[in-house]
């Protein structure tokens, strides 16, 4: 995939938990992230797609952990974000930002 | 704990094609699984995991077709079965979620059939279908005397010598035991500072075994203690609140009125006693004391079980032949015989007609909820046509087409079963809470049976509303359709004509359900005006015990009871105040037969009677009118000249050839004058009369320590008065308790609660059905109006009147409900001899009452067609044609 392809809303925000969870970045756990940081309730469904489609894109890296008792017997599927990714999120928000430009005092709650 | 469901798993293994992605999520599946499983209950648990691997496959197959659109492969819409169901799936729950209105109606529909339906079955499953909760309860029999001499007695309890009889038919009985359940024991147990009210219930030997229950712990009472021993049996609960569930009470004594009894033994948590009412100990009956046990006194209630293989019919044949060699004998059996009927048809009684009413009115009432939505899907599936005509001419298949309908249905049928269920816990709760007498209304629960039966019917539901519309859908009539000539076309004729049919269903089933509802409304209005002979109202009623250690002469009750009058007459608002061995309407009680001196004893009219004991100001209490003569008063003191007062039904049936005021009876060895006639009072709700015998308490007392139910009539709330009379009470004897507070009117109203209840449930169901049917005339007529909205108009442009339009809109309505009201009233008639048991003072067929319906289900009607008629009269015929 060329690096041209933006960022959707909801893969940046899939990105961006992978990157704050660090190493514990995995399914459920940015399901969490997105619900807790932004307040939003994002589907399983869309959450494993959009990691699917962002490994596809190159964005992200996987890998499997140990299997677990807890989670009878399977693997936790880890995320980190490649090289690309983070150009990825740069150029998104670099894009937005200088979109915002200048707006802020008008949307500015009163 | 048990894991994510299978199925969904392999769902889920089928529609995520990469490893590694299948790992992670499964996984986290699984461990989200096990945090909800140790916080919620288990099926929510289920439900919801199905819920989340259902809405992920979804996703990836979305996933997977964008992607092969984007690829510009067009291969993967089809694929493998599962994924193929998965598509369909999907697109159902998109379809419903762009018809947010229409999904709500069916499912608040579906939810209100399907609610209602689990609210009665929940009732009847723990009812009737669920056993008595002893093992191998099919075999227990409860067993009764039967006169079959023509005196009317009919079946009675037994007779203690009769029952030493029965015992001995090894050969047909297990065991064989008796309760004594004609009228509650109470007594004062004494076990710190104050003493407690308990009830306890007379026992035989045998009892617990015959039930097949083991105590908790000691033993029950030998056949040889069957002599009133004082010995007792405590309950579960009276241990662990009294006794602090200390297993060393066993040998201990505990005093009742004052009396020690030795414990022997505990029955164990959650024993329910079979017959009467649950009790708080066990004492051992009496069954040597020859007076107690003569041939003449019925008085046990006897439970057994029958030997493995005994049946009902085979026992009663053994019994007779007993009865007949008993009889023979002449020993004093008057004719009597035994039968024996299985103890769950003798616990159930005549509650089992009443829940059939109800299961056969909540089905129609789910049934009247299928046909509405049945006939929304018509309406949706004509809007709905052009797209699977569009789609059918790509190449779908019928089946595909026929399983996305299927899907949506069960979607729907999911749902309205969900919300259905919480509607049902709601509404049990509530039915609990209303108190309605019934039998084993204390085991009525919801369980897995119930989860069980709601899932079928939720199912079955869905199937039922939805075959109809998908078998035309999915066949769509591509050329019409796609050139949008639904109008007149033959289908949509077809169309039309199915969804008046439905419509005139409903309003048939709507008017089967008024008129049932009907009966049992007017049923009940005759039984709150049936005649009891006395004013309920502002009454208090309440029982005082004094215990006979303290209390043991006659004299000191008497002295007891009349400086308690006299004190409670200074209560403000206090009008009047007596006491009676037993209250009215509560039952027959004391039937002894008299004897006139005056007339030869062969000839002594055979009247059915009761006795009375009477005190105070009992006739002005309860508002017992005086015919002729004297109440009770002053004058008829203990050793006083002997006095009875006869009620209006004995007087003239027991003294038909002369005067009864100044006449004699003999009773208890005794004679007796009747100075005063009153009123008839009834004995039951129904305003069921016998005659009745009164005696003043002061000339009775010695006869035992009778148990008095006080009667206190007020001019104001008679509930206001606990508080003074308790107090009242403290000041004269601090150790005595008032207890059983009720006013009058609950204590009729009582007699009444199954007829109440039915009738209410009854009306609740007739009440949707109806607003459901004028839901469906609306839809039909609206639908139609938005249809010929082109004719109409063209109508109106050429000239014709409003009012000609709007009747033509009325008049569709009026004779699809005319036709619907000709149906229900012929099925009513039918079905309504079947409610003829609940009934009082009603005909099954009260023109009456089907008039009334008829008018209610024609304003409804009239109701729902006004809106389309309105609309129909308003169009545009501008608009309509362009």
């Amino acid at each position: 995939m060329s690096s041209v392809s933006y960022l959707g809303e909801l893969e940046q925000m899939v990105l961006l938990a992978v990157l704050r969870l660090g190493d514990g970045a995995y399914g459920m756990a940015v399901r969490r992230e997105i619900e807790e940081r932004a307040g939003r309730r994002v589907a399983r469904g869309a959450v494993y797609v959009t990691l699917d489609r962002l490994v596809t894109k190159g964005y992200l890296r996987s890998r499997l952990g140990d299997s677990m008792p807890e989670r009878g017997g399977r693997a936790k599927r880890y995320f980190s974000p490649t090289p690309e990714g983070l150009a990825a999120l740069r150029a998104a928000r670099n894009a937005l930002l200088g979109l915002w430009e200048g707006h802020e005092s008008r949307l500015e709650e009163q | 704990m048990s894991a994510l469901p299978r199925l969904a798993e392999a769902l889920l293994q089928r529609c995520i094609r990469d490893r590694s992605a299948r790992e992670g999520i499964i996984g986290d599946l699984r461990e989200e699984y096990a945090q909800m499983a140790a916080t919620h209950r288990l099926p929510l648990v289920w439900l919801w995991s199905w819920f989340a691997s259902i809405g992920i496959a979804i996703r990836y197959r979305r996933e997977q077709r964008r992607v092969a659109a984007v690829a510009g492969v067009r291969d993967l819409t089809r694929g493998g079965k599962m994924e193929r169901n998965v598509n369909e799936l999907g697109r159902a729950i998109r379809s419903l979620r762009q018809q947010p209105l229409f999904a709500a109606v069916v499912v608040l529909t579906l939810a209100l059939g399907i609610g209602a339906n689990t609210v009665v079955f929940t009732v009847v499953d723990s009812v009737l279908l669920t056993p008595l909760p002893y093992p191998q309860a099919e075999r227990l029999v409860r067993l009764y005397n039967f006169y079959d001499d023509g005196s009317g007695r009919g079946s009675a309890f037994v007779v203690g010598p009769a029952f030493a009889a029965y015992r001995g038919l090894d050969d047909v009985f297990d065991g064989l035991a008796t309760e004594f359940t004609y009228r509650e024991v109470g007594a004062d147990l004494v076990t710190g500072e104050r003493p407690v009210r308990v009830t306890g219930m007379p026992v035989s030997a045998g009892l617990f075994e015959t039930l097949g229950i083991d105590l908790a712990i000691g033993r029950e009472f030998a056949r040889d203690e069957e002599n009133g021993a004082r010995l007792a049996i405590l309950g579960h609960g009276l241990w662990q609140t009294a006794f602090a569930a200390d297993p060393q009470v066993l040998g201990r004594a505990v005093e009742l009125d004052g009396v020690p009894y030795t414990v022997v033994g505990v029955a164990p948590s959650g024993f329910r006693n079979p017959l009467g009412w649950q009790v708080d100990l066990w004492i051992p009956e009496d069954l040597q004391s020859p007076g107690r046990n003569s041939w003449e006194n019925n008085y046990l209630s006897v439970v057994g079980r029958l030997r493995p293989g005994m049946t009902v019919a085979a026992a009663n044949e053994r019994l007779d032949a007993l009865s007949a060699s008993l009889n023979e004998q002449e020993l004093g059996a008057r004719g009597m015989t035994a039968r024996i009927v299985p103890l769950i048809d003798d616990t159930v009684g005549g509650a089992r007609s009443m829940l059939y009413a109800l299961t056969a009115a909540v089905s129609m009432v789910l049934l009247v909820a299928c046909v509405n939505v049945a006939s929304l899907f018509l309406v949706r599936g004509t809007e709905r046509g052009h797209d699977f005509a569009v789609r059918a001419a790509l190449g779908a298949g019928r089946a595909d087409l026929l399983r996305e309908m299927l899907y949506e249905s069960l979607l729907l049928g999911g749902a309205g079963g969900v919300a259905g269920l919480a509607l049902s816990l709601a509404g049990v709760r509530a039915i609990v809470g209303a108190n309605p007498d019934l039998p084993r209304l204390a085991e009525v629960g919801i369980d897995v049976r119930i989860l069980g039966f709601t899932l079928v019917v939720s199912g079955l539901t869905a199937l039922l509303f939805s075959a109809l519309p998908a078998l035309r859908l999915s066949r769509p009539d591509l050329d019409s359709t796609l050139r949008r000539g639904t109008r007149g076309t033959s289908r949509a004729r077809g169309q039309r004509r199915a969804r008046n049919a439905l419509v005139v269903t409903e309003i048939a089933l709507a008017v089967m359900l008024l008129a049932g509802a009907g009966l049992l409304l007017k049923s009940l209005s005759a039984l709150s005006r049936a005649d009891l002979g006395f004013r309920p109202d502002n009454v208090l009623t309440f029982s005082v015990h004094l215990p006979t250690l303290r209390y043991a002469e006659p004299e000191q009750r008497i002295a007891f009871f009349e400086r308690w009058f006299e004190r409670v007459r200074t209560i403000p608002g206090v009008e009047a105040v007596g006491a009676t061995s037993y209250l009215p309407t509560e039952g027959r009680y004391h039937r002894w037969n008299f004897a006139r001196p005056d007339i030869d004893p062969d000839q002594r009219p055979d009247v059915e009677r009761d006795n009375r004991m009477v005190t105070g100001d009992y006739f002005e209490a309860l508002g017992i009118d005086l015919v002729r003569g004297r109440v009770f008063g002053a004058q008829d003191t203990a050793d006083g000249p002997r006095a009875v007062i006869l009620n209006r039904y004995l007087a003239e049936r027991g003294f038909p050839d002369r005067d009864p005021l100044g006449a004699k009876i003999i009773q208890m060895g005794r004679e007796w004058e009747v100075v005063g006639i009153v009123d008839d009072t009834a004995h039951d709700a129904r305003g069921s009369v016998v005659g009745k015998i009164y005696y003043p308490h002061e000339q009775f007392a010695w006869n035992r320590n009778w148990e008095l139910v006080q009667t206190v009539r007020t001019g104001g709330d008679p509930a206001a008065l606990v508080g003074p009379l308790r107090e009242a009470l403290r000041e004269q004897d601090p150790q005595l308790i008032l207890y059983h507070v009720r006013t009058m009117a609950d204590v009729v109203g009582r007699g009444t609660s199954p007829q109440r209840f039915t009738a209410t449930l009854m009306s609740l169901f007739a009440g949707v059905a109806l607003a459901l049917a004028a839901l469906g005339i609306y839809g039909v007529l609206a639908s139609d109006v938005a249809g010929r909205a082109r004719e109409l108009g063209i109508r109106m442009a050429l000239g014709a009147d409003r009012r000609r339009v709007r009747a033509l809109v009325l008049g569709h309505g009026a004779r699809l409900t005319a036709l619907g009201i000709t149906l229900g009233a012929g099925g009513g008639l039918i079905l309504s001899r079947w409610l003829s048991s609940l009934l009082f003072e009603v005909q099954p067929r009260d023109p009456w009452v089907l008039a009334a319906v008829a008018l209610v289900i024609a304003a409804a009607a009239t109701l729902a067609a006004y809106l389309p008629a309105r609309r129909a009269t308003s169009i545009d015929p501008l608009r309509a044609l362009s």
